[in-house]
């Protein structure tokens, strides 16, 4: 079977398909099957409408002249002796029916075909905007194939729009011909006369006019109406051979020159062979849209739904009237509210041209918010810089601080020499006190002391857990304090180092501290006179410096002797009797800890004391830290500890053995109560002779 | 940009350290064990290497320096270099070379804060003088009562019921002062290590 070529784009296509396999579009040959073996209702109304020119009769001469005589034009007597055909020979368009056509058309479509010719159909307003005269019977050829003007006719009787003001209608509306017969005669008269004129002069035009095929676009390209399509085609392959009028009365003239027809204008669909993926897809679907060189579409979209313009003129009359600019969409309140400029200068129908996109995928549509003016409302982002932001409550601090450093500087440099020097003397004589104060009881024997009455827990603790010493474990000492405290930790360690000499105990000690181990060496030397008998060898061991503070305890209390393999003088710790038996931390008899820092007590109670077990802890620490140190004795990490000397007077009347911290504690007590004096007196002198201070002005001198 | 190796680094000994410390798993003990030898020895050598730095970064610079003074720079390196070499030709135990801290490092330590309590006496005069204020008379009564109950003067009245449990509360009030300051140094303490331990500060960086 031959192919079947596409009316539209051109391109063969099986005779069996119905439809184009490149671009979609009817075919004829499946059209005409479709309507032979398909009953289409729409045939139905073909009986009152004029037909097809494509079955065009043979021209009649003695009609064409009698029709020129009563002036009606020459396509008008050609419609009309088709009629009379057809009306002559009703059989033949009843061949195109099956039997039960009648009995299938409905009753309303039926009443629709008889009343129609007789009512004034809306369809006379498009005629009018076409030029074309209406008339009962006298129908365009074009409009044979716009099926959607012929179901205007179904629309029941409308007001006639002559109820409205004039100068409210469309312009293509006021320029239709006036109603009557007369009027009607006389437009004819004279469209006729042009009309002749023009067919003598011009040829019909080879190509299909781009009007038709553009006007007809709308229903050609509906995939629901088959039936007007191939009435479309034929009528547009057989529009070439029409006379000039006939032709142009498929067209829509331009508005300007109603009368005058349409040039013939290259189709554009002729150069279309398909679609081309790598370019636009609008460019190469849509037609030219040339709009100045195009002529008006004689069917849009407004004039196809024009009856349902005046089905909905029943409306207020407001309602109805045809407005050419778009109402705006009623946006909501908070997308109104979105938009800045729109907020700031009133809504879209005060400004439109805000509102109005004149490009971009919403072009036209009002209300929209514009892209391009919300670009300068970006901000570019916050650079933050490394400088200090200082709040004012830091300012304030900050000037306090100063405040106490400029006055201590004013009193220094503002002083007078003979102030100056006064305060000097005052700094001696205190220091004269004082000086006399440690002195003389140490001079004087049986100076006046008041011995505790009341001895500290702590104390107790390690008094008891001293005396519980095992005496063949050795005890560790951790001697961490250095020389600016040493005259007080001496006298509070040797009370203590006095019972375990005593008993004969083993000692082992260390330091974390570079001086810690000698400072120790040192206190020990009046112990060492003290007891003679403990200075065997072996009872002592120095393991010397400990590195790495918090992590060397560590390791310590992990292994101890693997952490301190070697003595002060490299010789082998961890051989002689009784230290070979220590293996681990908790091998000792007890740890003591000696100390002026409270941090280094906390290091040795944090990291070796979980390792040591029922391994009793005692501290003796300076007066100083030894709040710091309660605590971790009223949780019972410490089992007791010593603090100052007046603990260590304590620990001592409890042995009752009375040393250096009792021989001490006179010189202590008659200081302290001296500098208290010294500080009470001091003090109430400064309230007063207090005089608050006064600014200099600038204008008095100094 | 600097290089995540180290912050990868630490974070990693770090996890494994805890882990040891917490876990007694013998194959953490057994990485930790090392690694607590080595920050030992690092430590060490860090002591070393500060010690250097003050003699020949310092203060050998000073000597070569024509515009400040120089003899006390002069006294520093000589005292370095004689100890230094006395430690290692005598040895850390010997009694001569404990003269050094004994004899000199131990007097004047001691030195330096007896003129510290005679300095801070003097300043308690005029205490009232400069913090003429609520917070100042304050501060002058505490000072009066903690010198005077360290001193062990109220044992001459050890009957007094009311004032030994008076000098007993008051006893305390350091102590809970002290608590507070030791829950901020752990709380400092723990914030400080999860910092470097996560990477957000980096004093291993210089």
């Amino acid at each position: 079977m031959a192919d079947i070529p596409c009316p539209v784009c051109g391109r063969p296509n099986d005779s069996k398909a119905e439809r184009c396999w490149y671009c979609q579009a009817v075919l004829h040959g499946a059209d005409s099957a479709v309507n032979k073996n398909s009953p289409d209702w729409l045939d139905g109304l073909r009986e009152n409408v004029p037909p097809s020119t494509g079955e065009e009769p043979p021209k009649d001469v003695n009609a064409a002249a009698d029709s020129a005589q009563e002036g009606i034009p020459d396509w008008l007597v050609r419609i009309r002796e088709r009629e009379n055909l057809e009306k002559g020979k009703p059989e033949e368009k009843e061949t195109k029916f099956p039997e039960n056509s009648d009995s299938e058309i409905p009753d309303w479509l039926t009443e629709l075909n008889v009343d129609s010719p007789n009512e004034k159909s809306p369809a006379d307003s498009t005629s009018a905007k076409t030029g074309v005269p209406p008339s009962d019977k006298e129908q365009p050829v074009d409009d044979d194939n716009d099926w959607l003007k012929k179901l205007e006719s179904w629309q029941p009787e409308k007001p006639r729009p002559e109820e409205k003001p004039a100068d409210e209608e469309p312009k293509a509306v006021q320029a239709a011909p006036p109603q009557g017969s007369k009027d009607e005669e006389n437009w004819l008269k004279i469209f006729k006369e042009e009309s002749e004129e023009d067919s003598q002069n011009e040829e019909p035009s080879a190509q299909p006019s781009p009007v038709t095929v553009n006007g007809d676009s709308s229903s050609a390209f509906l995939p629901d109406e088959p039936a007007p399509v191939d009435d479309l085609i034929s009528s547009a392959e057989e529009e070439k051979n029409l006379p000039e009028p006939a032709a142009s009365a498929g067209t829509v003239p331009s508005e300007n020159d109603p009368a005058k027809p349409e040039p013939s204008k290259k189709n554009w669909l002729n150069d279309f062979t398909g679609i081309k993926p790598d370019e636009n897809l609008a460019a190469q679907v849509l037609p030219p849209t040339n709009n100045e060189d195009q002529p008006k579409a004689p069917f849009t979209g407004d004039q196809s739904m024009s009856f349902l313009d005046e089905a909905a003129s029943e409306t207020p009359a407001a309602a109805s009237e045809p407005s050419k600019i778009l109402e705006p969409a009623n946006l909501p309140a908070w997308i109104k509210a979105l938009n800045p400029k729109q907020s700031e200068e009133g809504s879209p129908q005060d400004n439109p041209a805000l509102t109005n996109t004149p490009f971009g995928p919403l072009a036209g549509i009002e209300g929209v918010l514009k892209g391009e003016e919300l670009l300068p409302s970006f901000t570019p982002p916050h650079t933050f810089t490394g400088t200090i932001k200082v709040t004012e409550n830091q300012q304030a601090r900050a000037q306090i601080l100063k405040n106490i450093a400029d006055q201590s500087r004013w009193e220094d440099e503002g002083l007078e020499e003979k102030s100056r020097s006064s305060h000097r003397i005052l700094h001696g004589i205190v220091a004269a006190l004082m000086l006399l104060a440690v002195w003389i009881p140490l001079v004087i024997k049986g100076s006046p002391s008041v011995l505790p009455a009341l001895y500290p827990g702590e104390v107790v603790q390690a008094f008891n857990t001293i005396n519980a010493l095992p005496v063949d474990k050795p005890v560790l000492v951790a001697a961490d304090f250095d020389g600016s405290l040493y005259g007080e930790l001496s006298w509070s360690l040797q009370p203590l180092l006095s019972q375990i000499m005593a008993k004969n105990i083993a000692v082992a000690y260390l330091s974390t501290n570079s001086a810690g181990a000698t400072l120790f060496s040192k206190a020990l030397d009046p112990l060492v006179i003290r007891y003679p008998n403990y200075s065997n060898p072996g009872q002592l061991v120095n393991l010397g410096y400990l590195a790495g503070g918090s992590i060397g305890l560590q390791s310590l209390a992990r292994d101890p002797v693997t952490t301190l393999p070697l003595t002060a003088s490299l010789q082998p710790a961890w051989q002689s009797k009784p230290f070979n038996a220590i293996t681990k931390i908790s091998d000792f008899g007890a740890l003591i800890v000696i100390t002026e820092n409270a941090d280094t007590a906390k290091y040795w109670i944090e990291q070796v004391k979980p390792s040591l077990g029922t391994t009793p802890l005692i501290v003796v620490i300076s007066a100083q830290s030894a709040p710091l140190l309660q605590p971790y004795y009223d949780s019972g990490q410490v089992t007791g500890y010593i603090s100052g000397l007046y603990s260590a007077v304590a620990f001592e009347s409890l042995a009752k053995d009375p040393q250096s911290a009792t021989g001490h504690l006179s010189s202590f007590q008659i200081t302290l109560i001296l500098v208290v004096l010294l500080i009470l007196v001091g003090g109430i002198a400064s309230l007063i002779l207090y005089r608050p201070k006064t600014e200099k002005k600038p204008g008095k001198p100094a | 940009m600097r290089s995540p190796l180290l912050p990868v680094i630490t974070f990693i000994v770090g996890i494994l350290v805890l882990a040891g410390y917490f876990l007694p798993i013998p194959a953490l003990i057994s990485i930790r064990t090392p690694m607590l030898d080595w920050a030992i020895i690092v430590s060490g050598v860090a002591a070393l290497i500060a010690i250097a730095n003050l003699i020949f970064g310092v203060h050998w610079r000073r000597l070569r320096d024509p515009s400040k003074d120089h003899w006390f720079s002069a006294l520093v390196i000589l005292a370095f270099l004689v100890t230094f070499a006395c430690g290692i030709f005598f040895g850390p135990t010997n009694l001569g070379y404990q003269k050094v801290v004994t004899a000199i490092e131990m007097p004047i330590e001691a030195s330096l804060m007896a003129v510290l309590a005679v300095t801070l006496a003097y300043s308690s005069l005029r205490l009232l003088q400069r913090q003429h204020n609520w917070m100042g008379f304050f501060f002058f009564i505490a000072v009066l009562v903690f010198l005077l109950l360290n001193s062990g003067i109220f044992s001459l009245l050890p009957n007094l019921p009311i004032l030994q449990n008076l000098i007993s509360g008051i006893s305390q009030a350091p102590i809970a002062g002290a608590r507070g300051i030791l829950i901020g140094v752990a709380l400092g303490s723990l914030l400080t290590g999860i910092r470097i331990w996560l990477g957000s500060d980096r004093p291993y960086n210089g």
